[in-house]
This record gives C-alpha cells, sequence and structure tokens, in this order.
C-alpha cells in the first residue's frame, strides 16, 4: 500500500512555522526605518511567486500540454483567487508607507524634480492605488474563472468547458502579461527615480514562472513515491517539466543579460543608475555569483539527462531554483535603497513571515481538491501509455 | 579485382510484417520479453511507445554536441580576447579593452554554431552515413513500410540469433509474413 502524499498538511506546518520564526525576526526590524524596504522584498518574492502560478495555469489551459495536468493543482493553489486577494491586502503596507518607497510619492523630492512632476499624471496615489487594486481584481476573476470551469469538468464530465478554458486562457494571456507588466512596473520600476527598462515586467515575470515551476518540481520530486504522485510522475513527466524549466531558466538568463548588455553599452547615465548600484561594493559580488548560481548552475544540471529521469535529483535542482529566486529578487529590490550588501534579520523575517502566510493559503486550497485531476483525459492516456 | 574482403551474401536477419501499429508494438514487446536486444522496428507513421520498446541504446551524441559548444565558447572567448587586445586593440567609448558583456554575443553565436555542426555532423557519422547500401531494403516486407505496412526486424548480430529459431518465433506473432534478409553481393 503507498503512503498518501499529504503535501497540504506539509505547507500547513511549514508555514505555520515560517509565519511565527518570521514574525519574530521582522518585529526586531520593526523599530527602524528600514522596515517597509524588507517587507517589499519578501512580498514581491511572493507575489512575482503567485503571479508565476497563475501565468503558468493559463499557459497550461491554453497549450493542454500533458505536463500540465499533474501540477496543475499546484499552480491554482499557489496563484487562485485566495492567493491573488491575500497579495492584494499585502500592498495595505506598502499603501500606508508609499513615501518611503516611491519617490514620485514624497512631496519635498517632487518639489525639487522637473521629471518626477512631468510623470505626476500617471505617479501620483490615487491613480497608482487604482491601477494596483484593478490589476489585482481582473487577476482574481482570470484565476477563479478558470479554477470554476475545471471544477464543473470534473464534476459533469463534460468536455466542452475544456474548449471553454481554452478559448478564456488563450484571450486571457495576452491580458494577463499586459497586466502583470504594468502592476510590476507600478510596484517594483517606479520605485527607480528616473530609471526605465522595457523588459522589467517580463523580466520578473519570468523570475515567477520559473519559481513556481520550480516549487511544482520540488513537490513532484519529494512526493513521487506518494500517492497519487506515484501515478503521473514518469520520466515523460519530469522531462517535460525539467525542459520548460530549462526553458525559462534559459530566458531568465536572456533578459537579465540583455538589458544588462543594453544598458551597458549605451552608457547613458539615467540607465547605467540601476546598475552601478547594483554593482557596488559587495553588490559586485552578489550579481556575479547570481550568474553562476542563476544560470549557469541550473542549466548545466538540467541540461543532463539523469536530472529529468530521477525524480529526487528533479526534485532537488526544482527546489534549488525556487530558493536562488530570493536571491534574485534580493538583488532586483533591495540594492535600490541599500547602498551596501547587508542582509537584515528583517529581510529574512519579512521573506518568511509573508511566506508563511502564503503556505497556509496555499494548503488550504489544496486540500479543497484531488492533487491530480483525473478527469481529463489527456492524463488518463497519459497514464496509459506511461 | 579482389579487395580481400569477404564479399559473399551474409545473414542480416528475419524481418515480420504486420497490418497495425499495434499488431507492431504487441510484437515487438514479446520479441524483447524472447531475449532479444537487437530489434529494430520500421513503420510509415510514429507508433508512439514503439521507441522505449525498441530500447535505443542510449546515444553519446549529447556529449559531441557539449564538447562542440564548449569548443566554440572557447574559441569565441579567444578570438575577441586577441583582437581586442593585441590585434586590433581600440579604445571604445573608454571601456577596458577585455570588456567582458561585449564578447558574450559572439561566444553565444560561435557556442551554438559549433554545438549545432557537433550535432549535425555527429548523427551524420554516428547513423554510419552516407550508407549506399542498407541491406534492410533487400526484404520484400520493405516495400510497404513506408505505404501501409508495419515491420519488425530481429537482427543477425543479436547474441540468441538463430534464423530458423528466430523464424519460428517470429511466426507465432500472427505476421503477415516473415522473411529471413541476406546482404546483397558485392558488399
Amino acid at each position: 500500500m503507498t503512503q498518501v502524499a499529504r503535501v497540504d498538511r506539509g505547507f500547513m506546518t511549514a508555514g505555520i512555522g515560517m509565519a511565527v520564526v518570521g514574525a519574530a525576526l521582522f518585529a526586531i526590524g520593526l523599530g527602524g526605518k528600514d522596515w517597509i524596504h524588507s517587507y517589499f522584498f519578501g512580498y514581491m518574492f511572493w507575489l512575482v511567486l503567485t503571479i508565476g502560478c497563475l501565468g503558468l495555469t493559463l499557459l497550461h489551459h491554453t497549450a493542454r500540454g500533458h505536463w500540465g495536468f499533474p501540477v496543475v493543482r499546484i499552480f491554482e493553489a499557489g496563484g487562485g483567487p485566495l492567493a491573488i486577494a491575500l497579495c492584494g491586502l499585502g500592498t495595505i503596507p506598502i499603501i500606508m508607507n508609499l513615501p518611503a518607497l516611491y519617490p514620485w510619492a514624497d512631496a519635498a523630492l517632487v518639489a525639487k524634480d522637473p521629471i518626477l512632476q512631468t510623470k505626476s499624471f500617471y505617479n501620483n496615489e490615487g491613480f497608482w492605488i487604482a491601477r494596483v487594486a484593478l490589476s489585482f481584481v481582473i487577476l482574481a476573476v482570470f484565476a477563479a474563472v478558470n479554477q470554476a470551469w475545471l471544477k464543473k469538468e470534473e464534476q459533469t464530465g463534460d468536455d466542452r468547458w475544456r474548449q471553454r478554458r481554452v478559448n478564456f486562457s488563450a484571450i486571457g494571456l495576452v491580458f494577463f502579461v499586459l497586466i502583470v507588466n504594468f502592476l510590476y512596473t507600478d510596484l517594483g520600476m517606479s520605485q527607480e527615480k528616473h530609471w526605465f527598462s522595457t523588459i522589467y515586467g517580463v523580466w520578473l515575470l519570468v523570475m515567477g514562472a520559473l519559481g513556481a515551476l520550480g516549487l511544482a518540481s520540488a513537490i513532484l520530486g519529494t512526493q513521487h513515491n506518494k500517492s497519487p504522485y506515484d501515478k503521473v510522475v514518469e520520466p515523460w513527466l519530469t522531462k517535460d517539466l525539467g525542459n520548460l524549466m530549462l526553458a525559462f531558466t534559459m530566458l531568465w538568463a536572456y533578459f537579465s543579460f540583455s538589458q544588462y548588455l543594453i544598458i551597458w553599452s549605451g552608457n547613458l547615465p539615467e540607465f547605467t543608475k540601476f546598475f552601478l548600484k547594483r554593482s557596488d561594493g559587495m553588490w559586485f559580488w552578489l550579481a556575479n555569483g547570481l550568474m553562476i548560481t542563476g544560470f549557469f548552475i541550473p542549466f548545466l544540471l538540467l541540461l543532463a539527462p539523469r536530472t529529468k529521469r530521477v525524480p529526487q535529483i528533479f526534485g532537488f535542482v526544482g527546489g534549488y531554483i525556487l530558493v536562488i529566486r530570493a536571491i534574485d529578487m534580493f538583488f532586483v529590490t533591495v540594492p535600490t535603497y541599500r547602498y551596501q550588501l547587508s542582509v537584515y534579520p528583517a529581510d529574512i523575517g519579512a521573506l518568511l513571515l509573508v511566506g508563511g502566510v502564503w503556505c497556509a493559503a496555499f494548503a488550504f486550497v489544496l486540500r479543497t481538491a484531488p492533487l491530480v485531476t483525473y478527469r481529463t483525459p489527456e492524463l488518463k492516456e497519459a497514464a496509459d501509455h506511461a | 579485382m579482389s579487395h580481400g574482403r569477404d564479399t559473399a551474401p551474409k545473414r542480416y536477419g528475419v524481418v515480420a510484417s504486420f497490418r497495425t501499429p499495434e499488431e507492431l508494438l504487441a510484437a515487438a514487446n514479446r520479441t524483447r520479453e524472447a531475449g532479444y536486444r537487437k530489434i529494430d522496428g520500421f513503420s510509415p507513421i510514429p507508433v508512439e511507445g514503439l521507441t522505449d520498446v525498441l530500447k535505443f541504446d542510449e546515444s553519446i551524441l549529447g556529449w559531441i554536441t557539449f564538447g562542440h559548444g564548449v569548443l566554440g565558447a572557447c574559441i569565441g572567448v579567444g578570438l575577441q580576447w586577441w583582437t581586442s587586445n593585441f590585434a586590433y586593440s581600440h579604445n571604445v567609448g573608454g571601456k577596458p579593452l577585455s570588456s567582458w558583456p561585449m564578447f558574450f554575443p559572439v561566444t553565444y553565436e560561435c557556442t551554438i554554431l559549433l554545438a549545432a555542426f557537433g550535432a549535425t555532423f555527429g548523427m551524420i557519422a554516428l547513423n554510419g552515413l552516407p550508407k549506399p547500401h542498407q541491406p534492410i531494403f533487400n526484404a520484400e516486407a520493405m516495400v510497404r513500410a513506408s505505404q501501409d505496412r508495419f515491420v519488425l526486424l530481429v537482427e543477425a548480430s543479436d547474441p540468441n540469433f538463430d534464423e530458423t529459431k528466430v523464424k519460428a518465433f517470429m511466426q507465432t506473432l500472427d505476421p503477415e509474413s516473415v522473411e529471413a534478409v541476406w546482404t546483397s553481393e558485392g558488399y
């Protein structure tokens, strides 16, 4: 008799533990004025992961590849309406501290900066809050519709719900990328006073997709001998997911590096600022380390067929890719306000505290439905031929 | 003129022909279970699952491609390092002579160029191409293997190969035809 995978229980325990430890660490930083920066880093990591999960859900419903069925529940729990609603609520501390994060919200700064003044028709508190709120509402609707329609198909066995999801998600994916681009621009990029990059939004989007795939792979890899995953974790599945992770790893490297290369060779003051901060002092070593740990190591690991065949190795590589995203996000967000590379306890605290809530919500949603959708004919076919 | 090589026809194997992909898949499965290892299938359409049964040896092509890729990267970096430091050292926008960010695009292109060469020519070499004579086409059954028949081959190089035994075994698989294949005179 095979054991039953209790992913929800594991994540609930981990979530509570993370929240308690995180709250204690985060409390250390609450006295200072930097806590909101720590919070923003922790929040962004989980927001990007959530949106990555939602993006892969939409991609799965559009493409209907076999690889999606065994993991779509994970993506639904990670990028479902509840997770997105929580991410929306998570903006409240940010909204309450806008001037500490966004130069355009700092009246004194705007008064002496003509560039910020010109942008103020777009970057002002009211419009910003409205845009961010609207983004979360639309994303939550996208997630809720797909989740409800998948459930309907499972209950009724009616194939038409599948086609409806395809029609909805294919168009939804286009709007998803647009909306998320605006959201990341508002939340992250507008923290830089004058700097802008057109690849910023998709850069973070790919980070999220990579994190979500890493999460799913880690779950599959560690639970591969427990029901129901023992029936679906086969070499073809880990190979497909591994190749997708490999593609996203290359895309991440391409976005990260092409952005740097264009700015570096252009050498214009308003653009180089972003990378000057990130190559100063110890940040330089973090940037270089990220090239090795974020690209070369996972790239070479995922090239090897063995990684994509042995579930344990596959799960380990997935977990590694997810963990690296935290360093990645630290590099993207924190240097904006910190001139020297230093990790505060509150940074770890915020990451764990937000993560604890996220994991608890993840576990809560995961419990409401079977881990794998069996009604979908593709999976049956895949399971038969495996 | 003699080349000192035996050019008389030699045993190549035994083929059986089937009407449906399912029959071929089932027959391949049973042939494998019977202990034959050097088996191959020929089909006008892709048969899902057949490659899993035939169990092709893991190819070293990946390593050949990887090796060529690494070689390409080294050539790309080396070329640029030499040209920008020695052959044509110019001050471009006040940047250092060895500006590695600028080296990436050419290094990358050299990597994939040589990796693609490695993959293409490596594949051709590993397949023993060009091969003007392929004995399998001496089989009657192969005439329709690219149209509407599914052919299974047990090669004579299989350690368990015995023509009469293989023929008798293949008759039990309910084939359309079974025949022995020989190489052509002169090869």
